[in-house]
């Protein structure tokens, strides 16, 4: 089978300032991930951990500082030139810098339109077709409005349709809903969907939220960033059913449920520190166990390496086979 | 049900803008029982700070309030002359600001910043005050020896949240107000925040409102919850009223646009439509051009608070037609 996307082995260490030059920091140590063809990815993991650096990556915006990157199987910074530029989009949390202020919605959608092909005599019926398709209607209403005009629902929409436009393989966003509205989330994760499905494009979702995670990916696969690594990953079902790693089990705990009586059962995994350490200077070992409560010696000294306990379900820690069993109630 | 330490009455605020009169609270009711641990919720812009804003009669420059009484404990607060007021917050209400991680002062150690806040009200001895400064940051699970002689800048985010936390304790107010305080935190960081909260509150018996636009962060934490969308109150009642029997579209609306990380994720929806402009909202029931239920009747006149069962009250026309799922 060919991945679409494949990161492999990918480190990023940015240079800090010229004092501490040598130091660097650790954004992202030994990251391999794939995407196929149409499919769903979710990254997940909390503030810091490099979630945003691996999308820049895998767009090739940024060049790793070892590792490749291959698209359609051709690594993307060796051969470089011959538009190997992954053909991604990168859609983020601010729709309104994303978009050009003295634009009109008309103006953003038919400038690429054209570059991309479509004859000057049928660009409007082109606009006002991805227009609908993207649920900003009625269209004509919309057609002369400038980007403060629209709703932060309304504009990240907007940005859907002007980054479907190449004929993306895939879309990277980065907390695409962060900024919208609860009532409103579902329709932005809808829209996505419906990419996925109509238009076979593939998706890596960068959030920190579980639940819209779960949402999106649910046909899809998760994984679990801590500290610049992937602890977890597999099939969305299967890695939320049966969660095998101490950080995975931890965040599940504490994610909030919308169901009092769930929340409420619910037992918050105690960790030794709340907060993780610098992502700058992880710790030894696996950079978990300064928090981890099922952590032994070996924990500080040898570094886990992800192994496969079945179907595709990946894990990076040494005691996944003596964890307590899981219950999140 | 306790007896009430918050009445907030017929409550009007607005702010001046340059396109006219932002009324971002609109005729509020709202009752704090004693002892509670009371929850806020809605979406962003609806109101909520606001709200907590004229509690503490703290309006920005451009903001008024136009009408309405705030009883603390029987006394209405906002007709106080300003010393007064100025002693019943903190001592009677303290408050935890919306981003209040930013307003410690960077060449103040933790000590000084404690002993400042007490002094500022009253006369104490400092060690009494270190004593009691020590016990409430163990409190909220910081190790005060550490603690005390540290600057903000050496402390997490997390941990100067619950600092902050344990500093509006410092003069054993009756009621905790939090605005929005689990912003900017990790997932991990605010679970234990919350955690914390629920046993601050168990421990000192401390009436708690907290604001937030989180609706799941609620439903651990709250006895009480009320809901609000532009500007108004649509809904109060236990926090199982509110998740299980709501009888308002909104909040049914709302609770099933939230996705989760258990149970069945096909029935959940969007709510059609936008939260109205507060400039010029919409007439009747301002839920109304979002409402699968809504009738000639919602877009003309404005549907009242009504109790629908003990405790639990509802602004809807059409409540009764109304079932959650
Ligand atoms: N251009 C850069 N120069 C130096 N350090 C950087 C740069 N970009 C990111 N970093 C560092 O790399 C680490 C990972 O950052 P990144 O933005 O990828 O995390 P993230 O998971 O997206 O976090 P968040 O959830 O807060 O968006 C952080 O420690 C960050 O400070
Ligand atoms: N100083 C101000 N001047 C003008 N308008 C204001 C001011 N403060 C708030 N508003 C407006 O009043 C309305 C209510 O704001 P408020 O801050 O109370 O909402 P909120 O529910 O706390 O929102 P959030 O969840 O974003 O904190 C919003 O439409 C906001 O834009
Ligand atoms: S390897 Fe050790 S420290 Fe890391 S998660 Fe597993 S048990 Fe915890
Ligand atoms: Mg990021
Ligand atoms: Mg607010």
């Amino acid at each position: 089978m060919t991945e679409l996307l494949q990161l492999d082995d990918v480190q990023m260490v940015f240079e800090r300032g010229w004092i501490r030059k040598r130091r660097g920091a650790w954004a992202i140590s030994g990251v391999s991930i794939a995407i196929r063809e149409g499919e769903i990815l979710a990254l997940a993991g909390e503030s810091g951990c490099g979630k945003t650096t691996l999308g820049r990556i895998a767009l090739g915006l940024l060049r790793p500082t070892a590792g490749r990157v291959l698209y359609k199987g051709k690594d993307i910074w060796r051969e470089k030139g011959d538009g190997l530029r992954p053909t991604g989009q990168l859609v983020h949390q601010d729709s309104y810098s994303a978009l050009n202020p003295v634009r009109t919605v008309y103006q953003t959608l038919s400038a690429p339109l054209r570059r991309y092909g479509v004859p000057r005599n049928k660009l409007k019926e082109e606009v006002k077709k991805l227009l609908e398709f993207v649920g900003i209607m009625p269209p004509e209403y919309f057609l002369n409005k400038y980007p403060y005009h629209l709703s932060g629902g309304m504009r990240q929409r907007l940005v859907f349709a002007r980054s479907i436009i190449p004929k993306p393989g895939f879309i990277v966003t980065d907390e695409p809903v962060s900024m919208i509205d609860a009532s409103l989330r579902l329709s932005i994760l809808d829209l996505m969907l419906k990419l996925n499905r109509e238009l076979k494009i593939a998706f890596l979702y960068i959030t920190h939220d579980l639940a819209t995670a779960r949402y999106f990916a649910q046909k899809g696969k998760i994984a679990i960033m801590y500290l610049g690594k992937i602890v977890e990953e597999g099939q969305m079902e299967m890695v939320l059913e049966q969660p095998l790693h101490p950080y995975l089990r931890a965040l599940l705990s504490a994610a909030p449920v919308p169901d009092p009586e769930i929340a409420r059962k619910k037992k918050l995994i105690q960790l030794k520190e709340a907060e993780p350490p610098s992502a700058e200077a992880p710790p030894p070992g696996c950079r978990f166990h300064p928090r981890c409560p099922y952590a032994h010696e070996v924990c500080g000294k040898e570094e886990p390496s992800l192994r496969d306990f079945g179907e595709g379900h990946r894990v990076a820690c040494h005691f996944v086979d003596t964890l307590p069993p899981w219950r999140l109630i | 049900m306790n007896e009430t330490i918050l009445s907030i009455q017929d409550l009007v605020v607005e702010f001046e803008v340059r396109d006219g009169n932002l009324r971002s609270v609109d005729h509020v009711f709202l009752d704090v029982p004693k002892a509670s641990f009371m929850g806020l919720i809605g979406e962003s812009g609806c109101g909520k700070t606001t709200i907590v804003q004229a509690i503490l009669n703290l309006m920005p420059e451009n903001g008024y309030i136009r009408a309405g009484k705030i009883y603390f404990d029987g006394i209405e607060i906002l007709s106080l002359p300003p010393e007064k007021l100025r002693r019943i917050r903190w001592e009677k209400i303290a408050m935890v600001f919306q981003a209040a991680q930013n307003s410690l002062n960077p060449v103040m150690r933790i000590s000084e910043h404690m002993i400042d806040t007490v002094l500022a009200h009253r006369r104490e001895s400092r060690a009494r005050i270190l004593e009691r400064a020590s016990r409430l940051l163990e409190l909220v699970r910081l190790d005060p020896d550490r603690v005390l002689v540290s600057y903000p800048h050496e402390l997490s985010g997390g941990m100067k949240q619950r600092v902050i936390i344990a500093l509006s304790l410092l003069l054993e107010p009756e009621m905790l107000i939090l605005d929005e305080p689990t912003t900017a935190l990790d997932l991990i960081s605010q679970a234990y925040l919350m955690e914390m909260l629920r046993e601050i509150h168990r421990e000192l018996g401390i009436t708690m409102l907290m604001v937030t636009h989180d609706v799941s962060n609620v439903a651990k934490v709250a006895e009480r919850v009320a809901v609000m969308y532009a500007a108004k109150i649509l809904e109060v009642g236990s926090t199982e009223d509110i998740f299980y029997r709501a009888r308002h579209p909104y909040t049914v609306g709302l609770i099933n646009a939230i996705p989760s990380i258990v149970g069945d994720l096909s029935s959940k929806k969007p709510i059609p439509g936008l939260p109205p402009s507060l400039i010029n909202p919409p007439p009747g029931c301002r839920f109304h051009p979002r409402c699968s239920l809504a009738t000639q009747l919602c877009q003309e006149e404005e549907p009242q608070m009504e109790e629908v069962e003990a405790g639990h009250s509802v602004a809807c026309h059409h409540w009764k037609k109304v079932r959650a799922k």
